[in-house]
Parts: structure tokens; sequence; C-alpha cells
């Protein structure tokens, strides 16, 4: 265990002290839903603003893009290079990707938080009472891990950084986009609505504006259950195909 | 030059080319059908009664209870119009006061108005969608250069007689190619093959996307050669970039009402510019319409061109 916490502690360490990764995960969302919600503000009226839709959308696109800063956290050359006396130490396998997993998490939980908090103090959005807050927290935190067991397992099958840092950037992109992440694409028609409906962001989406409208948790239930899930299968995944010797 | 061209195609990965190529295939198909198969309409909920007549692009959908608000929210629906039965009808809604003015004008009857992805042509709509994508993977293949930097390998690229400007150029080229051309084959397929259409001329749009791939290898380029690639932080920079201008310019929808105080900030980027033209082209515009904007993309292009191979030479070449 003693091991475990030293691996832990260090990647930790890397991931939170490098300024990169705070501008990336914390400004890029913040910014884009500053932005979109001041340049769509004339669209909206009626007790919602252009902030409060884009708070929402570009919480859930800030927690899913931390599928590249776990990827970055396991493949970074750097990183790799130190990790070598890891592949060669009497460990077990998991002591090099679940630290990863951990770090990564803690580092996306703590940037979807600041965000959040950002967004609803500084910047006024509406993100519901505080039992949706706590909510939709939640929501994001099952994304965020969901998030990281993906771009790892995504590290084990490609083996190559770049290549991973492409397919999980334009991945989540283009979900975001067809989840209705920058533009409410289920108001372009049913053919829209179908295909946005096979967008598992649109169902992100759809839970956490459930929440902050609604204050009816049943989707969120579901959609974090879903990603746990889903993680738990990632994980399963990474520790069937985890190979030392791909890894170096 | 041609050197350097081959030897980036044995060093970049097969699978972050075919990868490419994949997403290149994807982008296309789906910038094609969104920007083909979309047809805007208005879904109003109808509580209490059956749905009025007379509207035209109109869904009406007869509920017994009006349906939650976060279903306004995610433009499930448009509007919830309650009849009551004593009093005039009540239509609610999250809409701004234009798309509330359109959406009476639709119930009255009249056309339906103009949205962001009807409101311009198919072959804009195209090349916003398709621009995105182009720009964010133009930094995929110039990593090559940000490892040659990180590497050392530059080092001696500007001892030998190559010359910083021919080399970078090569990189430029390699990566313009390897975006513009599996694009073009796609795009012609599509057209060729399933007579889908494009809006725009063959030669216009290629000259289009070749601007863009263009504009993709010198920002990326001029990205990695200012801004140290220290744990990958200029592409990300640059990604955040893209993605923010991209948007701004309206590559995925037309952001036109309520953006004034950002108007100049917009007209300047290269995107809307390129978004400008292929309006103007699908308005049959005459080609010397469009010559200020080439102007201003050429001189973009030679001017990031430029610094990059100053700025290189300036750190790499030994002066005596």
């Amino acid at each position: 265990m003693y091991q475990f916490k030293c691996i832990l502690k260090t990647d930790t360490l890397n991931l939170f002290t490098n300024p990169m990764w705070w501008v990336g995960g914390i400004g890029l969302p913040l910014l884009l839903a500053l932005v979109m919600g001041f340049i769509t503000k004339g669209a909206y009226g009626g007790g919602v603003s252009s902030y409060d839709y884009y708070a929402l959308t570009m919480l859930v696109f800030g927690a899913l893009n931390n599928a590249t800063v776990a990827a970055n956290s396991f493949m970074e050359g750097r990183i790799v290079k130190a990790n070598m006396r890891l592949c060669t130490a009497p460990l077990p396998d998991s002591f090099i990707y679940l630290p990863k997993i951990v770090a990564s998490t803690a580092f996306g939980l703590a940037c979807t938080s600041a965000t959040m908090l950002l967004l609803a103090l500084a910047a006024g959005a509406n993100l519901g009472s505080m039992a949706a807050f706590g909510g939709l927290w939640l929501l994001l935190a099952a994304v965020n891990l969901f998030a990281v067991c993906l771009g790892i397992l995504c590290c084990c099958l490609l083996k190559v950084e770049e290549t991973v840092n492409m397919l999980l950037s334009t991945l989540v992109m283009a979900l975001c986009v067809l989840g209705g992440g920058f533009f409410p694409v289920k108001g372009l028609g049913a053919v829209a609505r179908t295909i946005s409906g096979l967008s598992p962001v649109a169902w992100l989406n759809g839970a956490g504006f459930q929440l902050v409208y609604d204050g009816r948790p049943d989707l969120m239930m579901a959609v974090c259950g879903g990603m746990l899930g889903l993680s738990l299968l990632c994980v399963a995944l990474i520790f069937k195909w985890f190979n030392r010797e791909d890894y170096l | 030059m041609s050197a350097v061209i081959k030897n980036n195609l044995w060093r970049i990965k097969k699978q972050t080319l075919a990868l490419l190529l994949a997403f290149t295939v994807a982008a296309s198909v789906a910038a094609i059908f969104l920007s083909t198969g979309l047809r805007q309409s208005w879904d109003v909920a109808v509580v209490g009664g059956a749905a009025p007549s007379g509207a035209v692009g109109v869904n009406f959908y007869t509920l017994e209870a009006p349906p939650p608000l976060s279903q306004l929210v995610t433009g499930r629906y448009d509007a919830v119009l309650t009849l009551h039965p004593e009093g005039g009808p009540q239509l609610d809604s999250i809409k701004g006061e234009e798309a509330l003015r359109q959406l009476a004008d639709a119930l009255g009857g009249k056309a339906p108005a103009a949205n962001g992805f009807s409101g311009r042509g198919t072959g804009t709509n195209l090349l916003g969608f398709l621009m995105m994508f182009l720009l964010l993977s133009g930094s995929t293949c110039m990593g090559l250069y940000a490892d040659d930097k990180a590497g050392g390998q530059i080092e001696r690229v500007a001892a030998s007689p190559v010359g910083i400007g021919r080399y970078l150029l090569a990189h430029c080229l390699f990566t313009f190619a390897v975006l513009f051309l599996p694009t073009m084959a796609v795009l012609l397929v599509v057209q060729g093959a399933a007579g889908a259409p494009l809006g725009l001329g063959l030669p216009a749009l290629s000259g289009l996307v070749a601007l863009v791939c263009g504009l993709s290898a010198v920002f990326s380029l001029l990205l990695f050669t200012l801004l140290p690639n220290k744990d990958d932080s200029a592409k990300m920079t640059g990604n955040a970039l893209i993605i923010l201008t991209t948007i701004l310019a309206g590559g995925f929808y037309a952001f036109d009402r309520g953006n004034q105080p950002l108007g100049f900030v917009i007209q300047v980027l290269p995107q809307k510019v390129l978004l400008n033209m292929a309006a103007a082209l699908e308005g049959q515009a005459p080609l010397a319409a469009l010559l200020p904007h080439l102007a201003y993309l050429g001189l973009l292009l030679a001017g990031g061109f430029a610094l990059s191979v100053a700025r290189t030479k300036a750190a790499y070449v030994y002066k005596t």
C-alpha cells in the first residue's frame, strides 16, 4: 500500500502542478460558456438565459474533455520515461494505471467544482437550487470518472499518444455538437432529434436540465448508474488489455 | 524539400493517418447531411384542447399536462400553447423576442423564417462543419515539426543546405496534402456517385477547402514556432483558440442575432471571411467581389509563414 500511495502522490502532483492543465480544465469551458452565452443572449427570454444553457452544456463538455487530461497523464513522454522504473519494479500492473485514474479524476473534479462555482457565483448562471447543484456535481463527477477511464482505455488500445489525443478530442467535440452542446439541436426537426438522441451527451445535458429546471433526479440517477457501469467496464478492459511492454 | 515530405510520410504513425482519413470521411458526410437534410420547423405543445388550424411549418403535439421546463430548454418544444376554456390562448416559451415574433407569424399562417442553418446555403454549412475539423487536425500533422524541435533534429536541418524556409514549407505542404486530398476525395465521391447537391461547384469548393487547409497548416506552424510544446501545451492552446474562434465565426451555427459588440472581432476572423466567401459564391457574386477577401487571407497566410520562418531562423541558424 505504501508504494501505491507514493505513485498516487507523484501522479497527483504531476497533474495539479501543471498550469496548462488548469487553463484547459477551467479556462476553456468557462470561456466557452461565457462567449457562447454572450453571443446568443438575444435568442433566449422568459426566465431562462443563454448563460444558463451554456453553463450546463459547457460543464459537461469540460468534464468529457478530462479524457484527454487522463490520456496525457498516462502517455505524455516525460511521464512514460519516469514510469519505466515502475514497469521494471516488482509491482502489480494495476499500480501503474489505477493511481493515474484516481489522480485524473480528482483533478477533473477540482476543475469541475471550480468552474461550477465561478459560473454560478461570478457569472450568475442559474444552476438550480442547492439540491440540484449537488445533484449536478454528482452527475459531472460520474462523467469525469467515465471520461478518465475511457481515456486510459484508449491509451491501452492505441498505444500512441498523438492518435489517442486526436481520437478523444474529435470524439468529444462531435458528440457534444450532436448532443446539443453548442446549439439546441433538438429544435431542428424530427431527424435531428433522433440523431441527437444517439449522442450520449444529449442524455447528460438532458439529465442536467431536468435537475436544474424540474428538480427531478430520475434521469440523473439513470445516467450516473450508466456512467459508473461503463467506467467499471472500462477498468475491466484496461485490466485485461494493459501490457507493460506496449506501454514502453 | 521532397526528402522532408517523404520522410514525414514515413514518420507519421499509420494509425494516425488512418484515423485522420476516417474522421475526414465522417466529418464530410456529417456536414453534408446536416446541411442538406435539416428543415427547420416549430414544435409546439398544445395543452387543454385541439391544435389550432391555419399554421404553417408548425408541428403540434397535444398533451394532457404541460411539458416540464427542461424540455423547453433542450429545444424539444419551442413553446407551450395553453388553451383556457375561458379567456384566450396563452403562449409560453423561453425564446427571445425575435423568435417569438417568428413563431407568432408561423402560427398566423406566414411562411417560416430562416434559422441558423437554413438561412445560408448548403455549401456554406458544409464549409462551416469541415472547417472546425480541418483546423483542429492541422496540429496533428504539424506535430512532426514540434517533435523535430523537441528532439533537436532541427539544429541539424538548420546547418544543412536545405534551409529553414524550405524545410518549413515542406512541413506545410505535407500538412496541406494530408488534409486536403482525402477531404476532396470524399467530396468528389459524394457529388459524383451520390449526386448530392453540395451547394457550390467543385472548383469553388476545392478552392475554399484549400484555403482552410492552408490556414490550418500555417496556423499550426506558427503555433509550434511561437510556443514551446512542453506537455503538449502549444497544441492545447491552439485547439482552444480554434474551437473558440470557429464557433464565434459561425462555423456550426450562424449567430446572427445579438452579437453586435463582438461584430468587429468576428468579421476579422479568417473563418468568418471564408464563410462570407462561400456565401458570396453561393449567391453568384462576381469573382472580383471576392478579391478583398482573398487578399486578406493571402496576407494572413504569407505573414504567418514569414513570421514562423523568421523566428525559427533567429532561434536555430548559427550566425557568424
